[in-house]
């Protein structure tokens, strides 16, 4: 199955190269240098995982993480950062973040969290689904 | 003048710390994007082995990729370095326009996560002053971080400086949102208070050019001296 991934980081030049690697890996990847961008970009599409730079300009990875989880409670988000600590890691943990990964990245390493990402959504869209037919059914009987 | 060493160790130590950490984050992001081109041509190696052509152009593209990071990384640590050794000499010399070259290159990550450009516009003449570098430093990025808070984004800050014979002024605009109360609020607090004493410095705002202006005195050490002994 080919993963939608959507890559959210301030530097071009990551971005360019990180999401050919990706591609040629299988992956569809939809890149863009802000998290207010990201943002917007969930609004009308989804992805089966997010990946997120911790620091950018504007709204950084703590506040994306918490405005898309606010919004889109089944959205996976991986957060990538430079410098990652045990606090950081927990506390992004604590709000609603999938995993964690320090930069630089190992792709193998990076590629099994989107896969195990993309299960664990699948999971909750088809719980959801589930019950959104039980309550249809409850209503209108069968 | 304890309270005042005491302050300025302290908030030293964090301006020493804040600096260091965003220019380590720096030295990351070149890296990742190094290891990222690494493992590009990895995944070419594994291609060709299927049968798939090497593009000798691209590798280049690659290559020139992978060198531009490393001066990226190699410019960063040589700050870095400057920056740690500027609290070797206690009583100075600091060079002025080294000083500002280093505080923007510092400052560099700050001013990029607000879309601002800063440009240190070259002296006529140099100007040392007999003060730490690393003090300096540390009360020209409180400038700097004032000016940036008081501007819009997309916008560039330019410093310029000049002096006459007992002080040099430094200039840091156009500032599109600078009013006096921005600046008030720097100059009262302590940490700014305690770094503007010994330079014998005062900071004002010139609202007719929107240019937050730091004065220094050039001699305010032996100028005190003379004032004990009298």
């Amino acid at each position: 199955m080919n993963e939608k991934v959507l890559l959210v980081d301030d530097e071009e030049d990551f971005l360019e190269i990180m999401s050919e690697r990706m591609e040629a890996r299988g992956m569809s990847v939809t890149t863009c240098t802000s998290a207010e961008e990201a943002v917007d970009i969930i609004k009308t599409e989804t992805f089966d995982a997010i990946i997120l730079d911790f620091m950018m300009p504007g709204m950084d990875g703590f506040q994306a993480l918490k405005e898309i989880k606010s919004k889109h409670p089944e959205a996976q988000i991986i957060l990538l950062t430079g410098h990652a600590t045990i606090e950081k890691g927990v506390e992004a943990m604590k709000m609603g973040a999938t995993d964690f990964l320090e930069k630089p990245a190992d792709i193998e390493a990076l590629e099994k969290k989107i896969k195990d990402a993309s299960a664990r959504r699948m999971l909750i869209v088809e719980k959801e689904t589930e019950e959104r037919i039980r309550d249809l059914i409850r209503r209108f009987g069968g | 003048m304890k309270l005042m060493l005491t302050v300025l160790g302290e908030t030293g130590l964090r301006f020493f710390g804040k600096m260091s950490a965003a220019n380590a984050h720096e030295i990351k992001n070149a890296l990742a994007i190094i290891n990222e081109n690494a493992g590009l041509l990895e995944d070419l190696v594994k291609l060709e082995k299927k049968g798939v052509l090497l593009d000798l152009a691209r590798l280049k593209r690659i290559a020139d990729k992978i060198k531009q990071q490393v001066m990226r990384a190699d410019e960063i640590a040589k700050s870095t370095n400057q920056f740690s050794h500027s609290v070797d000499q206690v009583h100075g010399p600091a060079d002025l326009e080294q000083s500002l070259n280093l505080i923007k290159t510092m400052a560099m990550r700050f001013a990029t996560q607000r879309h601002i450009g800063i440009e240190v516009v070259p002296g006529q003449r140099p100007v040392t002053l007999p003060v730490q570098p690393f003090m300096l430093l540390h009360l020209l990025w409180l400038c700097l971080n004032s000016a940036m808070a008081s501007t819009n984004a997309e916008k560039t800050i330019r410093i310029t400086f000049n002096r006459t014979d007992s002080a040099c002024r430094i200039r840091f605009g156009p500032l599109s949102h600078l009013e006096t109360a921005t600046v008030e609020a720097l100059t009262s607090s302590v940490e700014t208070a305690a770094l503007l004493h010994p330079m014998g410095g005062k900071i004002e705002a010139d609202l007719g050019r929107s240019d937050l202006v730091l004065s220094l005195m050039r001699n305010h050490r032996q100028e005190e001296e003379r004032m004990t002994q009298e």
